[in-house]
């Protein structure tokens, strides 16, 4: 595998998507080459920060699901 | 009146114990408790989306009141070939682009994403991944990472934020946008592509 190959199998690798072989050529080269082994960590981190940013599951406030059933409640007399 | 009264009725015994299918069904032959009990069972997922996507408390009100109205008002046409929450996910991606396509937001274009992933290799490849600057502690990197992800064009950060951030498999994020895998890959490779350059650039500043 070229620098060039690992650019293009990038995502595959991180989503799991790469079959055995491809995956033993692409960590292969991962090895050699620290430039391709900095682009890889990078991107993983890049993913986890972005992750990071918002709470796993923010609240949905009251007043809003009070809201939102109210207006679809309306609709149940248009059907 | 009586269901405008309050909202008790979402947590029907009953339609709890029922399958999607079965809701679906249910709600389909005018059973408005059995459509409560899917609004019940996804509103959470859909405010979450909806505060990502929109970056705002009330549009995302907005949205989950949007698609839960559009999808009693479509149900008869919900045809079972994807899950209801696929299909409830469509409405408010849908809902979600249309109000980012309204508002004068810049985006960057979407050559930029796509010369910024050919070019990758052309500038230095640093390693910032373990600077102990790299946390969200960091209030400077937060924010420059919020701006950036708020500035990808609407529908690459429909799809990043499908998949990286709520974790959904590439072929349902393919199903709820209505794309192919390949298509959903290429915008997922150049969104990850533009952030990780925008956060290099940084690191590359602090550097010199």
């Amino acid at each position: 595998m070229r620098c060039e190959d690992i650019l293009r199998c990038l995502c595959d690798y991180i989503d799991e998507e790469l079959d055995a072989l491809t995956e033993s050529c692409f960590l292969d080269h991962l090895e050699q080459c620290a430039r391709c082994a900095a682009l890889l960590h990078t991107v993983e981190k890049t993913i986890d920060l972005s992750r990071d940013i918002w709470p796993r599951q923010a609240r949905l406030p009251k007043k809003v699901i009070r809201r939102v059933y109210y207006q679809v409640r309306i609709h149940y007399r248009q059907r | 009146m009586e269901l405008l009264a309050g909202t008790k009725s979402w947590k029907s015994p009953d339609a709890m114990s029922l399958t999607e299918t079965e809701l679906v069904q249910r709600a389909k032959s005018g059973d408005n408790k059995a459509f409560e009990q899917l609004m019940l069972m996804n509103q959470g997922k859909i405010y979450n989306l909806g505060l990502k996507l929109l970056r705002n408390r009330e549009d995302a009100a907005d949205l989950l009141q949007e698609t839960f109205i559009k999808a009693y008002q479509n149900l008869g046409e919900f045809e079972g070939k994807s899950s209801f929450s696929t299909w409830i996910y469509r409405i408010a991606t849908n809902f979600a682009l249309m109000k980012l396509r309204q508002r004068k937001t810049r985006n960057v274009s979407l050559e930029t994403m796509a010369d910024q992933a050919r070019s990758t290799y052309n500038r230095e490849i640093l390693d910032w991944s373990d600077n102990p600057q790299a946390h969200l502690k960091n209030q400077e990197l937060k924010m420059l990472l919020e701006a950036a992800i708020t500035s990808l064009p609407p529908k690459y950060k429909t799809v990043f934020i499908l998949h990286d951030i709520e974790g959904l498999p590439l072929a349902r994020v393919a199903e709820i946008l209505s794309l192919s895998i390949p298509a959903v890959k290429t915008r997922i490779h150049r969104s990850r592509l533009y952030l990780r350059e925008k956060l290099s650039r940084y690191f590359r500043e602090r550097e010199n």
